[in-house]
């Protein structure tokens, strides 16, 4: 069964505590419509509530990946080896992306830098770079990702349970 | 300035640890389109990872106006509004709680029952049942919701 998307609302008390509200709205919409209706909560909930409300919110819509091929855990994966790759955007600013449990055979032997030329690495390197021929990555604020600085292995302790 | 929704993508290796990685798209495109690109990128991360990925999602960020006002001296995240929302389907419900509510004003006195009849929260209560014209709010799993069975204050501790 589908999870719906979910809009959420941050609120904040007299101390600034914050505090989060959810709820649940039907997928099939545009984002336009689904701002309209997180304004629309957000404002209803400010009637009820003596917080401030974040002027900011967020929704999370899934996406189904029933699709991916060869979806399978190795038994030697471990999300503390990471492949840290830094792309620069066309502002010149920096912009990481990790991936967690890299696989060790994607290490060029002797160093820590990844393969960029292994077919895989390679793809993963252009799509973020280029996109997927209508949606290509960028920074945060917008600016597009036009080259690759480094991509290498990086060992991070996980910590605690992060979401 | 805009800011870039986000693509994420959620794993877990072989001892079963979390993780997940983002990724930043432009504004100005449509969901379907987003959707593309981040099966596309849980594929491409797939291919470089170990891990299992266990799901992915589109991030979306708005502002909204007529908000930002301070909160007022009693407000408190303790304090909650909780609603018990029946779904059209049997047995499925929506559950949501409010923080900071304003339970000197807003309960029925003598009981924790959230007085329904206030037009502010007969106001939330309508826009949670029937929508706002365009979206109907629903469960988890997209039901429509039809009935606030449940309506009462909470004092919850936050865990900060």
């Amino acid at each position: 069964m589908a999870i719906a998307p979910k809009i959420r609302i941050k609120i904040s008390d007299n101390d600034n505590d914050p505090a989060n509200t959810e709820i649940h709205v039907p997928s099939g919409f545009t984002i336009a419509q689904y701002a309209t209706f997180a304004n629309d909560y957000a404002n209803a909930i400010d009637d009820i509530a003596l917080g401030r409300v974040d002027p900011k919110g967020t929704m999370t819509i899934p996406v189904d990946i029933s699709g991916l091929t060869g979806n399978t855990v190795d038994p030697n994966s471990d999300v503390e080896q990471v492949a840290a790759f830094q792309f620069i955007d066309t502002n010149g600013e920096p912009v990481d992306i990790n991936i967690p449990g890299l696989l060790l055979a994607d290490v060029v032997a002797g160093t820590d830098g990844l393969d960029t030329a292994d077919t895989e690495i390679a793809a993963f390197i252009t799509l973020i770079e280029t996109g997927n021929g209508t949606v290509a990555p960028c920074s945060v604020s917008e600016a597009d990702i036009t080259s690759t600085l480094y991509a290498r292995k990086e060992t991070r302790a996980s910590g605690k349970k992060r979401r | 300035m805009a800011f870039a929704l986000i693509v994420q993508i959620d794993m877990k290796d072989a001892k079963n640890k979390a993780s997940f990685t983002r990724i930043r798209v432009p504004t100005g495109l449509n969901i379907a389109q987003y959707t593309t690109f981040a099966q596309d990128a849980a594929q491409a991360v797939k291919d470089i990872s170990g891990c299992i990925v266990t799901g992915a999602s589109i991030g979306v960020n708005f502002t909204f106006t007529g908000l930002g006002a301070a909160a007022s001296a009693a407000a408190d995240v303790a304090s909650k509004a909780f609603f018990k929302v029946r779904s059209a389907v049997a047995g499925f419900f929506a559950k949501m709680s409010i923080p900071t509510f304003d339970e000197d004003n807003l309960v029925v006195a003598g009981t924790d029952e959230i007085d329904t009849a206030d037009t502010a929260v007969a106001a939330y209560i309508t826009l949670v049942e029937t929508g706002n014209g365009t979206i109907a709010p629903c469960d988890k799993y997209g039901n429509d919701l039809v009935d606030v069975e449940i309506s009462r204050e909470l004092f919850m501790e936050h865990r900060g």
